[in-house]
C-alpha cells in the first residue's frame, strides 16, 4: 500500500474513533458515591425509609463515611432522592449489604417487592448479602465506634467469621430469590443487633409470604446448615448424661469438632402423609471435656452419649420448624424430587403438608481423634 | 467448473460457521424459552430438537449433492432455467437478510440493556457494522476464518460457569418427566428456531474443500450446538428454583451474577462483551450469503457493493428505528416461520421434486 494511501485511511479512520466513544454514562472512582450498605426500614406510619452509607474517600473528610436517609415510596426513588444529598453520582451498583430491619419484615406487606429494583435493572448486584436487623435502622446508621472500620466492612466481617463456623446463614440476594420462588422451601436470613456492640447471633426465618416468622440461636443455625448441606464444620459443645460423669459436681459438658459431616435426606410417603429418614454420619475430634473419664475405655458409651444428644437437638429444632410451619431446610425440594405427583396437588400448602410429615433422625458421631492428653 | 474453488474452505471453518450461526443467542435466551414451555423437562426437547434437526441438514446435504460443484441457486439454474435460480437466490437473500437483522437487533438490545444503557443504539451498531464489513468483504474464506477464531476465544465460556457449582441443586431437576410427554413433545418445535442456519449449506457445499466430509460436518456442528444448549439449559435449571425458571429473562447471564471473584466485579459484563464474538456469527456469515445472493442474481463477481450498501443501511436504520423487545419478538418469530419453511421443509420439498423431475424429463427424452 502506498504512503498516501495509509495516509487515505488514516483520513477516514482517526474521525471516526474520535466521534464514537461507547462509554456515554462513564463515571470515575471520584465523582462517584458508592452505596455499599443499604438499610430498608419502616416509620410509624409504615411508610419505607431508605438508608445509606457511603465511604468518602476526601482526605479532608472527617468522618469516614457519609449517612444517607431518606423517606420514599420506593428503593429506586430512595436513590434519586439520595443524589441529591451525596457529594458525587449516588451509585448502588457496588453495594455489598442490604440491611432490612425486623420491623419491615413483620409488618409490611409484600417487602419483597422491594427487592425487584435489583433483578429487574440489569446492571445491579445481585450477590449482595442480606441481612436482618433487629431494632430501628437509624442506631445502627449512627453507631460509629472509633476502634472499628466502617459499617461494611464490619458487618462482612462479621458474617464471614459467623459463617465459616456454620453458625448462621449466608444468603445473596439472588439466593434469597430463589428461596422466596421456591415452593418448597422458606428463607432464611442473618439477623443481627446492636447491644453495646453489634453482634450476629441469630438467624431469621421468614415464611412463605417473606415475613417474619421466628429465629433461631448459634446452635439451632449450625444444625440448619448440618440439614441443609451446604457446611461440614462444626464446633458442638453439648452435655452428656450425668451418669456418665463420676466426680459429683463436675460440669457434665464436653465439646468436639466435627469434619466431613454427611448428611444423608430420603423421603417416603404413606398415603397423605410425607416420612423422612435423615441419618448424620459425624466423625469427631474431641476438644475438651470437663469431667474425669477414660475416653479409651467408655468410647462407645460416650459416642452414644453424643449421637443421642445430637438426634434430640435435631428433633427439637425440626419440631420448631414445623410448630412455626417453616422449612428453611428444603425438605419440600425433595419432596418435589420423589413424590412429584402428589408434590404438586399439595405445594401451595406444601408447610401445612410439612408439618404434619414423620421425621425419623439418626445419628451416628464417631470419635475419630480424643485430643493430645487421656 | 469449478468457479468456487478459489475461496474453499476447510471442514472446521464449514463446522464452526454453521455452529456459530446457530448457537448464537439460542445459548442465552433458549432455556426460559423452554423453561416457561417444559418446566425444568426442558432440556429433553432441545435434544429431541437436535435431532430433528440433524436429520434435516442431511437433507440439505442430499440435495447439494446431486450438484457438487455449484450452489443450490447453480442447480436451479440448470435444472429449470435461469429465472429459478434467480427467484431462489431472492428468496434466500431475504431469509438471510431477516436472520442476519434479527442477530443484530438482538445483540444490540442485550448490550444496550445490560451493557451500556445510555449508548444510542446507532452507535453500537456502527460499532458492530463497522467490523462485519472488514470481514465479509474479503469473501467466504475470511469468514470462516473469523468464525474459526469467534469460536475459539469463546472456549472459556463452560469453564466460567465451573464458578457457579456450589449453588447448584441437582434435585431440582428430579423427576425427569414431571408432566409426561405431551409438555415436552409441544415444546420441540420452539427448540427449531435456535437451531437454524444450516441451510447456508445451499451455499457453503460447493466452497467446501472434502465434499465427502460434508454430512458428519453438519452433524458435528449439530451436535456441539446441541452439547452446548444442553449444558445450560442444565444449568440454568439447577441453579433457579423450578418456579423461578419461569420468571427469569436470560438466565445464562443471571446464573454467572452469582459469580465473585476477588479481582473482578461483575462477569456477566464481561462475559457479554466477550460472547458478541459470537453474537457476531448470528450476522456476519448471514450479511456474506445475502450479498452473495443478491451478486448472483444479479450475475456479478464482486459482492462488496452490495454488502457496502446493506452495512450502511442496517447502521442507518438503527439512527431512526430501533425494535422494542416486543417488536423483536415478533421479527424474532417471523424469522422462525420462514425459517421451519426454508431450512426444514424447503430442501426435502426439493430434494422429492428434483428426484421427480429428472425421472419424467429422463422418460421423456426416451420416449
Amino acid at each position: 500500500m502506498s504512503v498516501t494511501g495509509i495516509l487515505r485511511r488514516a483520513l477516514i479512520v482517526i474521525p471516526f474513533t474520535l466521534l464514537i466513544s461507547g462509554c456515554y454514562d462513564r463515571l470515575d472512582m471520584e465523582e462517584a458515591s458508592f452505596s455499599l450498605v443499604l438499610g430498608l426500614d419502616r416509620d410509624e406510619q409504615g411508610n419505607l425509609i431508605v438508608y445509606s452509607s457511603i465511604p468518602t474517600f476526601n482526605q479532608h473528610a472527617k468522618k469516614k463515611t457519609h449517612e444517607i436517609v431518606v423517606s420514599s415510596i420506593s428503593p429506586r426513588e430512595g436513590r434519586l432522592k439520595s443524589d441529591a444529598y451525596s457529594v458525587g453520582s449516588f451509585q448502588p451498583r457496588k453495594l455489598q449489604v442490604l440491611v432490612v430491619s425486623k420491623a419491615l419484615l413483620l409488618h409490611k406487606k409484600e417487602w419483597d417487592r422491594y427487592l425487584d429494583v435489583f433483578f429487574r435493572d440489569g446492571r445491579n448486584p445481585v450477590t449482595s448479602r442480606v441481612l436482618v436487623y433487629d431494632g430501628k435502622l437509624n442506631e445502627l446508621f449512627d453507631y460509629h465506634p472509633p476502634d472499628k472500620p466502617i459499617l461494611p466492612l464490619q458487618l462482612l466481617g462479621m458474617l464471614e467469621s459467623t459463617d465459616s463456623r456454620a453458625e448462621t446463614v449466608v444468603t445473596t440476594l439472588q439466593q434469597l430469590q430463589r428461596e422466596l420462588l421456591d415452593k418448597g422451601q422458606t428463607p432464611a436470613l442473618p439477623q443481627f443487633a446492636l447491644d453495646q456492640e453489634l453482634k450476629l447471633n441469630r438467624t431469621a426465618l421468614l415464611d412463605r409470604d417473606g415475613r417474619y416468622a421466628a429465629s433461631l440461636t448459634s446452635k439451632e443455625a449450625m444444625l440448619l446448615r448440618l440439614l441443609q448441606k451446604n457446611a461440614d464444620k462444626f464446633r458442638f459443645t453439648i452435655p452428656v448424661p450425668k451418669h456418665l460423669v463420676e466426680e459429683p459436681g463436675a460440669a457434665n459438658v464436653l465439646s468436639f469438632s466435627a469434619d466431613q459431616t454427611k448428611t444423608k435426606i430420603k423421603v417416603s410417603r404413606k398415603g397423605d402423609k410425607f416420612r423422612y429418614d435423615i441419618y448424620v454420619h459425624m466423625p469427631v475430634n474431641l476438644t475438651e471435656i470437663l469431667f474425669p473419664i477414660d475416653v479409651v475405655v467408655e468410647k462407645a458409651e460416650l459416642e452414644a452419649a453424643c449421637s443421642a444428644e445430637i438426634r434430640k437437638q435435631l428433633e427439637a429444632l425440626i419440631s420448631k420448624f414445623q410448630q412455626k410451619r417453616l422449612d428453611p431446610v428444603g425438605f419440600g425440594v425433595y419432596a418435589r424430587a420423589r413424590e412429584y405427583g402428589y408434590f404438586k396437588q399439595v405445594q401451595d400448602r406444601w408447610v401445612d403438608e410439612f408439618a404434619k410429615a414423620e421425621f425419623n433422625v439418626k445419628v451416628n458421631v464417631v470419635l475419630a481423634d480424643i485430643g493430645a492428653i487421656e | 467448473m469449478k468457479k468456487y474453488a478459489l475461496n474453499d474452505i476447510t471442514l472446521l471453518q464449514y463446522i464452526m460457521i454453521n455452529f456459530g450461526m446457530a448457537v448464537s443467542f439460542g445459548f442465552i435466551e433458549l432455556p426460559a424459552m423452554m423453561a416457561t414451555e417444559a418446566g425444568t423437562d426442558g432440556w429433553i426437547p432441545i435434544l429431541i430438537g437436535g435431532f430433528v434437526t440433524m436429520f434435516a441438514s442431511l437433507v440439505v446435504i442430499r440435495l447439494m449433492q446431486r450438484f457438487p460443484e455449484g450452489t443450490f441457486f447453480d442447480m436451479l439454474a440448470h435444472y429449470l432455467g435461469k429465472w429459478a435460480g434467480k427467484t431462489a437466490a431472492l428468496a434466500f437473500a431475504l431469509y438471510f437478510l431477516l436472520y442476519a437483522y434479527d442477530g443484530l437487533i438482538y445483540t444490540i438490545r442485550l448490550i444496550k440493556g445490560r451493557l451500556l444503557p445510555e449508548t444510542p443504539a446507532f452507535l453500537i451498531a456502527l460499532m458492530l457494522m463497522l467490523p462485519t464489513y472488514t470481514i465479509a468483504r474479503n469473501g467466504l474464506r475470511i469468514v470462516g476464518r473469523y468464525a474459526e477464531f469467534a469460536v475459539m476465544i469463546s472456549l472459556w465460556i463452560p469453564f466460567v460457569y465451573l464458578y457457579t457449582l456450589e449453588n447448584l441443586h441437582p434435585l431440582y431437576l428430579l423427576p425427569v418427566f414431571k408432566e409426561g410427554w405431551k409438555p415436552i413433545l409441544s415444546a420441540v418445535p420452539g427448540t427449531f428456531f435456535y437451531y437454524l442456519g444450516f441451510v447456508s449449506s445451499v451455499i457453503l457445499y460447493p466452497f467446501l474443500k472434502h465434499k465427502k466430509h460434508a454430512s458428519a460436518g453438519l452433524v458435528i456442528a449439530n451436535g456441539i450446538t446441541v452439547l452446548s444448549y444442553l449444558f445450560i439449559t442444565l444449568v440454568c435449571y439447577m441453579f433457579l428454583s423450578p418456579d423461578e425458571a419461569k420468571l427469569i429473562h436470560q438466565p445464562s447471564i443471571y446464573v454467572l451474577k452469582s459469580i465473585e471473584l476477588s479481582f473482578i466485579e461483575q462477569v456477566e459484563g464481561l462475559f457479554i462483551a466477550f460472547y458478541a464474538f459470537i453474537f457476531s456469527l448470528s450476522w456476519i456469515p448471514p450479511l456474506y450469503f445475502t450479498v452473495f445472493c443478491t451478486s448472483w442474481m444479479m450475475g456479478k463477481q464482486e459482492h462488496r457493493p452490495h454488502l457496502r450498501v446493506i452495512v450502511i443501511l442496517f447502521a442507518v436504520s438503527t439512527y431512526f428505528y430501533l425494535p422494542t423487545y416486543d417488536e423483536l419478538e415478533n421479527i424474532s418469530q417471523l424469522l422462525g416461520v420462514s425459517g421451519i419453511a426454508v431450512e426444514y421443509l424447503f430442501p426435502g420439498i426439493m430434494l422429492v421434486f428434483l428426484w421427480i423431475y429428472v425421472r419424467l424429463r429422463k422418460g421423456r427424452n426416451w420416449t
